[in-house]
């Protein structure tokens, strides 16, 4: 039995800190997907999309479960999980996946680490085991994709791990994705960035 | 690492605020609207509720009327004038792939 102090940390461990969520997302992988952005990276890749999730400060602390409840929508196919950088959170991640997969969805990962690297970290085995796709590298504006392959730059690698999907269900049906939410707030999502502040 | 950005939508544009009312009127969610000669005022018919939107000091349209037909009306004509706002300010470089609306909320698929 575990004692007080181990259920405590045990807890704070599933925590996510969590930039933002998109409940329903098509650009972001196969089907309609949950897609989170983790928030912290240390990469500072030159041209990122998102530098907001670079910081490594508390933003929005979310168990997984959390997560689920207040956005998975009927319908949606899997969960992506972008950034900032999952793999700074790797209990959390693993946890975010584990329930996943208890949801019945299907599991993407984008990550600005190679997947080489990854094999060091004592987590990475369980986390591969509850994960279908592996996006590999830091993003290189010089490389950038142009095709609507779910990915940011040629360089960056997808690996397999189950038999759920392949290379074709990540080419996209549009590079960027406008979603206009009930209040009128506009998310602007994918692999392609358009200029900010476009709504008039 | 895919692009994420959220902007709020304010009802800062006359023109755009005219085509969003005249696309709620063709989807039939409003009866009709007219412009008051009073200076940047719009009369809003929706099946008998009459609303009015007037241009405040920091240069946004607020909605007046009835508080609970407000508010709800306020978050679709914020929606429709987002959406009509997008489709004029189409970046060259991007075309529509596909457009849905479901769950409430309006997706918009561009191809590069």
């Amino acid at each position: 039995m575990l004692s007080v102090d181990a259920r405590q940390e045990k807890a704070v461990k599933r925590l996510l800190n969590i930039h933002s969520v998109i409940a329903c997302s098509r650009v972001n992988g196969p089907g309609s997907r949950l897609v989170v952005f983790f928030q912290g990276c240390k990469r500072r890749c030159q041209g990122c999309f998102n530098p907001e999730t670079h910081p490594i400060k508390r933003a929005n602390l979310y168990t997984p479960e959390e997560i689920f409840h207040k956005y998975l929508k009927e319908g949606t196919e899997g969960i992506t999980v972008s950034g900032g950088e999952p793999f700074l959170q790797p209990e959390g991640l693993l946890a975010l996946l584990k329930e996943a997969r208890k949801q019945g969805l299907s599991t993407v990962v984008y990550t600005g680490y190679r997947y080489e690297e990854l094999l060091s970290l004592k987590e990475t085995p369980l986390i591969f085991e509850h994960l279908d796709v592996l996006v590999d590298g830091e993003f290189r504006m010089e490389e950038k994709e142009e095709s609507l392959l779910a990915r940011g730059s040629k360089n960056q690698r997808l690996f397999f791990l189950s038999s759920r999907y392949s290379l074709e269900d990540f080419y996209m049906d549009g590079k960027v994705e406008l979603i206009i939410n009930p209040d009128g707030t506009v998310v602007t999502t994918g692999f392609e960035a358009i200029q900010k502040n476009e709504t008039p | 690492m895919s692009f994420f950005t959220v902007v709020r939508t304010e009802l800062k544009n006359k023109e755009l605020l005219i085509k969003a009312l005249e696309e709620l009127k063709e989807r039939g969610e409003i009866t009709e609207y007219e412009l008051l000669p009073v200076k940047d005022k719009i009369q809003v018919d929706r099946d008998g509720d009459i609303l009015t939107l007037v241009l405040d000091e920091t240069g946004c349209y607020q909605i007046q009327g009835d508080a609970r037909v407000v508010s709800q009306f306020s978050k679709r004509l914020k929606q429709i004038y987002a959406y009509v706002g997008i489709k004029e300010h189409l970046p060259l470089d991007f075309e529509i792939a596909e457009e849905k609306e479901s769950a409430g909320s309006i997706s918009i698929l561009l191809k590069g």
